[in-house]
């Protein structure tokens, strides 16, 4: 049986691959909308997603609106791949049961 | 990692997509229930008292309703939640479902061929109706679907059923209070 992919293993940064693979594939979330999503903080939300972005499952972004620096995250083909490989691999630990 | 844990990984991470799903989807439609449940709220009240001034009460009302809707989409697209790409299926959804819309509002006038307030009223509320039921089924919101749904029921019972003397105060809460209830709950419980 394929090995759980550890770096999505976590819960939180599970969370976080759940939320952004819910959004839509060409969607990207807003970082503080994430944050309050989550209930994260700030440093705690920002040290799982470069992480994330780190092994290519997520991709980061800067954008200035009304000259106010947004952040936005979004999930990337990788890392779609990644989580939806770790589903079906939690699914046929379950089945073995 | 053995099935029991794995189940419960499973449930988490279907927990949280749909708290994802469910939450975006409030904070993008709930602007538009609240504005628009308060807007046709005020214009029944206010034509129930003040029947003879209908017509500029709803057509205030509407053009209100009309600007506010494109001034919150322009700030959702621009600082909503959720950024969506310019190119962007929805966008092409969109444009259908008001084709659709607007193909709807032709049939309806031609079958129904409305020839006074009351008639033309709840056609505007049976559009609404149909607009969150078209827009729940396409962004498989079944609570959206519902509201249509109750809109639409409360439309037809406030003008086959209910008569013309409490029509106004019927629609009030029916058109107005119901979407402008359903938009405060869900902005305030599903954040």
């Amino acid at each position: 049986m394929k090995e759980l992919d550890q770096l999505i293993h976590q819960p939180t940064r599970l969370q976080i691959m759940a939320s952004l693979t819910a959004i839509g594939r060409d969607d990207q979330a807003d970082f503080a909308y994430l944050k309050q999503l989550l209930k994260l903080t700030d440093g705690n939300l920002g040290a799982h997603l470069t992480k994330l972005e780190a092994a290519g499952y997520i991709n980061i972004s800067k954008k200035f609106i009304d000259r106010k620096p947004r952040t936005y995250v979004k999930a990337t083909d990788k890392g779609t791949e990644a989580f939806n490989d770790y589903i079906k691999t939690l699914k046929k630990i379950i089945k073995s049961r | 990692m053995d099935a029991e844990n794995a189940s419960e990984s499973l449930k988490a991470v279907t927990s949280a997509q749909s708290r994802t799903k469910r939450a975006i989807s409030a904070r993008m439609t709930s602007p538009y229930l609240i504005l628009w449940g308060a807007i046709l709220t005020a214009e029944f009240l206010l034509t129930n008292f003040y029947l003879r001034y209908a017509g500029w009460i709803f057509g205030i009302g509407g053009s209100l309703g009309t600007v506010m809707t494109f001034l919150f989409v322009r700030l959702q697209l621009k600082a909503g939640p959720v950024l969506p790409t310019q190119q962007s299926k929805e966008n092409i959804r969109l444009l259908w479902f008001w084709l659709i819309l607007a193909a709807f509002a032709l049939g309806w006038v031609f079958l129904m061929a409305p020839t006074n307030g009351a008639q033309v009223n709840a056609f505007l509320c049976s559009i609404v109706a149909f607009a969150w039921i078209v827009m729940g089924l396409w962004s498989d919101e079944l609570p959206l679907v519902l509201l249509g749904a109750v809109i639409a029921v409360g439309t037809f019972v406030g003008y086959f059923v209910i008569g013309r003397e409490f029509y106004c105060l019927w629609m009030a809460a029916a058109a107005g209070g119901i979407p402008l209830g359903w938009g405060l709950l869900s902005r305030y419980l599903w954040k």
